[in-house]
């Protein structure tokens, strides 16, 4: 039973691969008869909106008046406070003002600089889902996804992006996920953020779980907060360490709820990417929530199986950052852990500074075939995302 | 081989059990419905007493969150100390059938007094608490436990089970 819930369905597979056939680079329009390789993605990279009145043009009249007369405020949601040390990299390109990931030439000059990134995934934390009125919410994350995509994904074919949809209404982030699958696919993931107004399990978000599937999007949980309530468990912390670390423990519970409301018994084919929020932290938790669920199973009969098979099937995570992985020995045996070389999906995290390099990691094994997984596989079966084997990057 | 008398069938009423001991092992005779169930008394986790003080429990099921919750009573007996669920008719766990179960005994009641069903040569024997505890004069049906029919047990050799991506990672590389 533990190894048939992880091959996907043969015609899941057939779909794949006619993706394959048409998701190549465009610049390097492939030959029909040509063979692809899975790419290396990067799975989480920050464009950063400098000022909230770069949306202007993308609102329609009553929001970009209602915008300018409220004097432009902005929902940079300081996830990552620019004088701290987790803003910016060190040696990332800079604009005029200092600020990293700010226009997208910057963004593709340093996020490409070594030659091995294939593509790499826009996750836009500019927070409108901080806007408390669900309509003007609804409309600011129409126009940051239009200036994602005017902005960032025009200007680069190995930019993709995921969609940033208003968690404050579920049926109106259906309704902006259906939107961008019916006519860009280079949105190729959901956005979510790890703390929401409910928890993410919970009936009244069903309508995101369902889109998402329908759509054939992974959803990703990235660290951040619609803030309608404190962002911890129990209460306000009261400095940014705390905030950042304690997101740890609201992943836990969205998994928990994830896994305990039936989602990925409602929504089979959902995928879900953990995003900056760390890996190491995963085993504990999985082995605690199957020795609890032995003992509480009839709360929940729809779960079938181990919530940590369930897991290992549906749930990735990115490696930036990566929670000490890159000391020797130490990445193997978080994988060895976690019970699957599959979960885990390369980021940098750019331009995001943590205590290690995005590639790192290697130090902290000496099998290339995971690395391999990691870099390319992973992602690969996520979004289908394959460049030609002659495109001359090593195999 | 062997298949001993341990109650009279008046003696354990619909919804009881009775705690016996056969060949040096502690077993929980069960009457659920006028069905009788047999289980070792020990629950393969931590060791509790699982049939003595364990609970008689359904077993829901449900397709999914939206969906109805089948629910059957009589089909599972939880541990008193974690709650852990074995089907009480096959002893199975509900969460790990084939690595994590509990000794399941034959169990049927055949027509007779103890007097008239004992062999004295073998096959049938008496069960010491009907030995010792209980007039063997005991008129109409007697439980008879087998516990000739063994499998192998599991406690203490879990048979270890791969994870499942792992395994299956030559598939996409």
């Amino acid at each position: 039973m533990f190894n048939l819930a992880c091959f996907r369905e043969p015609s899941e597979r057939l779909g794949a691969l006619k993706t394959m056939a048409t998701n190549v680079l465009a610049e390097n329009a492939p030959a029909v008869t040509q063979s692809v390789r899975p790419a290396v993605v990067d799975c989480d990279v920050h464009p950063i909106l400098a000022s909230s009145t770069a949306l202007l043009p993308y609102l329609d009249e009553y929001w970009a008046d209602q915008l300018t007369a409220a004097l432009s405020p902005t929902y940079e949601p300081n996830y990552h406070p620019r004088g701290s040390a987790i803003a910016q990299r060190l040696d990332a390109t800079l604009d005029e003002e200092g600020r990293a990931a700010t226009t997208v030439e910057a963004l593709v000059k340093d996020v490409f600089a070594d030659g091995f990134t294939d593509f790499a995934i826009l996750n836009c934390l500019y927070a409108v889902q901080q806007i408390h009125q669900p309509r003007r919410e609804a409309a600011h994350a129409r126009a940051l996804n239009t200036w994602i995509a005017r902005e960032w994904l025009d200007h680069d074919p190995r930019l993709r992006a995921s969609i940033v949809v208003p968690m404050g209404t579920p049926r109106a982030a259906a309704e902006e996920i259906a939107y961008w699958a019916a006519q860009d696919d280079r949105f190729v993931q959901v956005l979510v953020l790890g703390q929401s107004e409910l928890l993410l399990g919970r009936e009244i978000n069903w309508p995101i779980w369902e889109a998402a599937e329908k759509a054939g999007l992974p959803v990703a949980i990235h660290i951040g907060g619609v803030f309608r309530q404190a962002p911890t468990s129990v209460g306000w912390p009261t400095t940014y360490l705390e905030w950042y670390v304690g997101q740890q423990a609201n992943l836990e519970a969205q998994l928990c709820s994830i896994v305990s409301e039936g989602i990925l018994q409602k929504f089979p084919a959902t995928k879900i990417v953990v995003t900056e929020v760390g890996f190491n932290w995963l085993p504990p938790f999985l082995w605690k929530f199957d020795k609890l669920w032995k003992s509480y199973r009839p709360d929940l009969p729809w779960v079938d199986r181990l919530p940590s098979e369930l897991i290992r099937e549906h749930v990735r995570f990115t490696t930036a950052p990566s929670d000490g992985a890159e000391e020797p020995g130490r990445l193997d045996n978080i994988v060895s852990r976690m019970g699957s070389d599959q979960m885990l999906v390369y980021s940098s995290d750019y331009p995001h500074n943590h205590h290690s390099g995005s590639r790192d990691i290697e130090a902290g094994t000496t099998d290339v075939g995971l690395l391999d997984r990691i870099y390319r596989h992973n992602a690969s079966d996520l979004y289908n995302l394959v460049v030609p084997t002659s495109s001359g990057k090593a195999e | 081989m062997t298949k001993y008398v341990v109650a009279s069938a008046n003696e354990i009423e619909p919804g009881q059990r009775k705690i016996i001991e056969l060949e040096g092992r502690s077993i929980g005779v069960f009457n659920l419905d006028g069905e009788y169930f047999a289980l070792l008394n020990q629950c393969p986790h931590a060791g509790a007493e699982l049939a003595a003080y364990g609970t008689i429990f359904g077993v829901s099921a449900s397709e999914g969150p939206d969906q109805s919750i089948e629910y059957e009573r009589g089909r599972s007996l939880r541990c008193p100390w974690h709650q852990w669920e074995f089907n009480v008719r096959t002893g199975e766990s509900w969460y790990d059938p084939r690595n994590t179960k509990v000794r399941k005994y034959e169990v049927e009641v055949i027509p007779g007094s103890p007097e008239e069903v004992v062999d004295p040569d073998g096959g049938m024997q008496k069960g010491p608490h009907v030995m010792e505890g209980y007039a063997i004069s005991v008129e109409g049906d007697v439980v008879v436990v087998d516990t000739s029919r063994r499998r192998a047990g599991t406690q203490g050799k879990k048979v270890p089970t791969a994870p499942c991506a792992v395994t299956q990672s030559a598939s996409t590389a």
